[in-house]
């Protein structure tokens, strides 16, 4: 033992005798706590300092050890049945890209039927047989091109009135052209056929001017038809079946709220962007959605304040199907709206009920409201209209007011309604008195809806958001940004919320006595506001 | 008797012990890519630039030998022909593209049959119409991330063999990185942009600039094996060096105490710290570095 405190000492264990003799060099001896001699502890507490090396070199091996057990275990070991291969969603690239595989037809066409999709190779609207139209999908569906724009030339002039041969020909010119750009339209051939070629007439006008103006870098659009018969569960598959093909950049549809409900899980999961012309139900909304008609949450403020300020009404009842999202989403929209102004709604009833009766409905309501207002969706349009018969059957001056929604602006409004709709006041998104409305009547030979205008404003988002590099993203990044002047919309300025709603207001509009209406009706819709 | 605490290092368990971890891993880590111990499970989206530079605009040279769009589907016949020597082989699907995409087999797939017939039936003169001339990047990637998302269980790999000149969306990239697909992009003569590096680095992938004539020795090279390289191999490599660092505790400390003359309590301490540190930092240097990540599998 010394004093200088680099030399070694010896060390028998603490207290003494209790491990071997040891050479220590530190100043802790290497078995026990004891302290070279003559070194004072900092607190004076012998071996209160002792850093317990081993233990903390002991917990970082195993913590090491223990990091590297679970990066082994955390790595995903597939199962067999998973490691085996997955069938992948593509298209045979050697026919049209846009027909899915044949499956076994059934009494229901399923979504993934090659029936339900069109892009020339077949009519879908097999109610207006044309020869020249049928010889013409025969020569597109064998990839001559130059032929069936031959034929289907022919049969445009043989139905001027048919957007769906117009959209094939603008398809065969543009194959013909190579490479198009490629969108789908989504309609309801079946069970809504009139509202399906509406909406495609928009779409073809679209179309046909993109495309007679030489397109974008020499690559013209191809529309392809999907019909899913506004049935939700049809429209997702549809859908499913649309995200398939990689070169389909974005969707104009669906028709019915909860058509367009149902399809946009599928496109949201795609990535693909969807423009509705015509659905407007409130709880639509989501990552890829736009839309070009006012959606129920503006209609139904638009009528309710109208209803509150302008007619003074402050007690209405309100006839809806609540089984409709879209007839259920205006609804509430106009009582949050009228209520908040001040307003009463006294009913809302449901008129989809196999037990309502009309007649008894306005009898009940007899002197206690100032207005009836209609909402039904398009299957319940006749019931509103018995609703305004039944209305205008009570004693003058004991008639209430009516006021409706965008579902009971048709002709056939004025014409099964007659009198009795005369003074229907309705919110809707385009009153034809715009340029688009003259050329489109002159190109269909006969005045177009709005459904046909929403639609055009619909397909000319989605083509001015095209690029020559386009993908499904690049024309979702480019539609939130998008700006088109009235003079290429259908008369109104086309650009879209963060919600995907398009910036404005609908318009009001009233049934009265004038010309301008349907053949054979005294009655023509006249804007008010 | 003295017990006397300086006698040579390999006499102490903790060498031994940490040398026989050191000669384990080591062996771990240079037999597993040559047996295929620990193998991958790929799947791999290879796109084939089907645009008019690739048969310099020629219709009549379209699949001419010497063109880069038959040097293009070499390279991928021949990735297919080692895949087929894997013993668990990568599932495969190819697609073509110029302006539009065209997919050219229907599913993932690993059977070297099905992939070429379905190579030679589909690119044909006719697909020229169809797809166009131009070069549409964000396309065909965002037909691949989609393509991929049914491979969520196994290591997803993009790979774009291009001659073109071309910008990706930003937000292509990152949707790659967010749903694990590394995007890989090989450019046939020419030069290798910084920004077409850094998308392929962010997603994880590579990129290589190729002449027309080296794609196949490449594709069935390095991109092979980059692909195909066990994940374990980098996590091997660091166990090596911490239980190397651990067998070296008492070289260290003998050696700052006899040629340093550092005072031996002291000399223990900091050969104690430098293998703990090694401990600590490899794992963090392995995660940084990217070759290790605990949240995704590849």
């Amino acid at each position: 033992m010394t004093d200088d405190p680099n030399a070694s000492w010896e060390c028998t264990g603490h207290p003494p005798g209790s491990h071997q003799k040891i050479e220590n060099y530190g100043d802790t001896c290497l078995l026990c706590p004891k302290k070279r001699p003559g070194l004072q502890p900092a607190n004076g507490k012998e071996g209160s300092q002792e850093i317990p090396w081993r233990a903390i070199a002991g917990a970082v091996l195993l913590a090491i050890l223990g990091i590297a057990a679970w990066l082994w275990i955390s790595k995903p070991h597939p199962k067999p049945e998973e490691v085996a291969q997955s069938p992948s969603p593509t298209t045979s690239p050697t026919t049209s890209p846009t027909i899915p595989p044949t499956t076994t037809p059934s009494s229901v066409l399923p979504a993934s039927a090659p029936e339900r999709y069109s892009s020339g190779e077949r009519r879908l609207f097999i109610g207006k047989p044309n020869a020249d139209g049928d010889l013409g999908t025969k020569e597109f569906q064998a990839a001559n091109y130059s032929q069936a724009r031959d034929f289907f030339e022919k049969a445009v002039q043989g139905d001027r009135n048919s957007p769906e041969l117009q959209i094939y020909l603008n398809n065969a010119k543009a194959r013909l052209a190579g490479s198009p750009f490629t969108l789908a339209a989504v309609v309801p051939v079946d069970g809504g056929t009139a509202s399906a070629e509406e909406i495609l007439r928009g779409v073809a006008d679209a179309q046909a001017k993109f495309n007679d103006a030489g397109g974008l870098d020499k690559r013209l659009l191809e529309i392809v038809i999907a019909n899913d018969g506004n049935d939700p569960p049809i429209s997702a598959g549809v859908a499913q079946e649309l995200a398939k093909n990689p070169n389909i950049l974005g969707v104009i549809g669906h028709n019915a709220s909860d058509a367009s409900k149902a399809a946009l899980v599928e496109y949201e999961k795609a990535g693909i962007p969807m423009v509705s012309p015509t659905s407007t139900s409130t709880t639509l909304s989501g990552s890829t959605f736009f839309r070009t008609v006012p959606s129920d949450a503006v209609s139904g403020k638009k009528l309710g304040n109208y209803a509150w300020t302008t007619l003074r009404i402050d007690k209405v009842a309100i006839f809806y199907n609540p089984n409709s999202t879209y007839s259920s989403s205006l609804q509430q929209a106009f009582e949050a709206n009228f209520k908040q102004a001040g307003g009463t709604i006294l009913r809302s009833i449901d008129m989809s009920n196999p037990a309502f009766k009309p007649q008894d409905e306005i009898k009940a309501l007899q002197g206690q409201v100032g207005a009836i207002v209609l909402l039904p969706n398009t299957q319940f349009t006749t019931v509103a209209i018995a609703l305004a018969v039944a209305n205008s059957q009570q004693p003058t001056g004991q008639q209430m007011k009516l006021l409706g929604g965008d579902a009971v602006y048709s002709s056939t409004t004025l014409t099964s309604g007659g009198n009795a709709v005369e003074g229907l006041i309705i919110a809707v998104p385009w009153f034809p008195q715009t340029p688009y409305a003259q050329t489109a009547e002159k190109r269909w030979l006969g005045q177009v809806s709005w459904r046909t205008a929403v639609s055009f404003d619909a397909t000319q988002a989605l083509i001015k958001a095209l690029s020559s590099s386009a993908s499904r993203s690049t024309v979702l990044q480019n539609l939130k940004s998008i700006n088109i002047s009235p003079a290429e919309t259908s008369g109104a300025v086309v650009m879209f919320e963060t919600t995907g709603d398009r910036l404005g207001e609908p318009i009001l509009v009233q049934v009265t006595k004038g010309s301008g209406g349907p053949t054979g009706s005294p009655f023509a819709f006249k804007l008010i506001q | 008797m003295t017990l006397y605490t300086n006698q040579p290092p390999w006499r102490y368990a903790i060498f031994q012990i940490a040398a026989a971890l050191t000669g384990l891993f080591l062996l771990l880590a240079l037999l597993t890519p040559r047996l295929g111990w620990f193998p991958n499970l790929v799947s791999v989206q290879i796109a084939i630039d089907l645009s008019g530079s690739t048969y310099q605009n020629d219709s009549k040279l379209f699949r001419s030998q010497g063109t880069i769009i038959q040097q293009e589907i070499d390279a991928v016949k021949a990735y297919v022909d080692k895949n087929a020597s894997l013993p668990k082989p990568n599932l495969l699907s190819v697609s073509g593209f110029a302006d539009r995409v065209v997919p050219i087999t229907s599913n993932f797939s690993s059977n070297r049959e099905e992939i070429y017939q379905a190579i030679d039936r589909v690119i044909q003169p006719s697909i020229v119409q169809q797809i166009g001339g131009g070069t549409n990047i964000n396309l065909v990637v965002e037909n691949g991330l989609s393509q991929l998302k049914t491979q969520k269980a196994r290591c997803q790999q993009m790979l774009v063999i291009t001659d073109g000149v071309f910008e990706l969306e930003t937000q292509q990239a990152s949707e790659a990185s967010k749903n694990g697909v590394k995007l890989n992009f090989l450019i046939v003569g020419q030069p290798l942009t910084s920004k077409i590096d850094m998308w392929a680095r962010k997603t994880g992938g590579i990129s290589f600039s190729s002449s027309p004539n080296n794609i196949s020795q490449l594709l069935s090279g390095q991109v092979f094996n980059r692909f195909n390289t066990s994940p374990l191999i980098p996590i091997f490599l660091g166990l090596t060096w911490m239980s190397f660092m651990w067998m070296m505790l008492l070289p260290i400390d003998r050696f700052f105490e006899k040629y340093l003359r550092i005072r031996v309590d002291i000399s223990g301490q900091i050969a104690l710290f430098n293998a703990a540190f090694w401990t600590l930092a490899t794992p963090v240097l392995l995660l940084l570095a990217g070759l290790v990540n605990p949240f995704h599998q590849c």
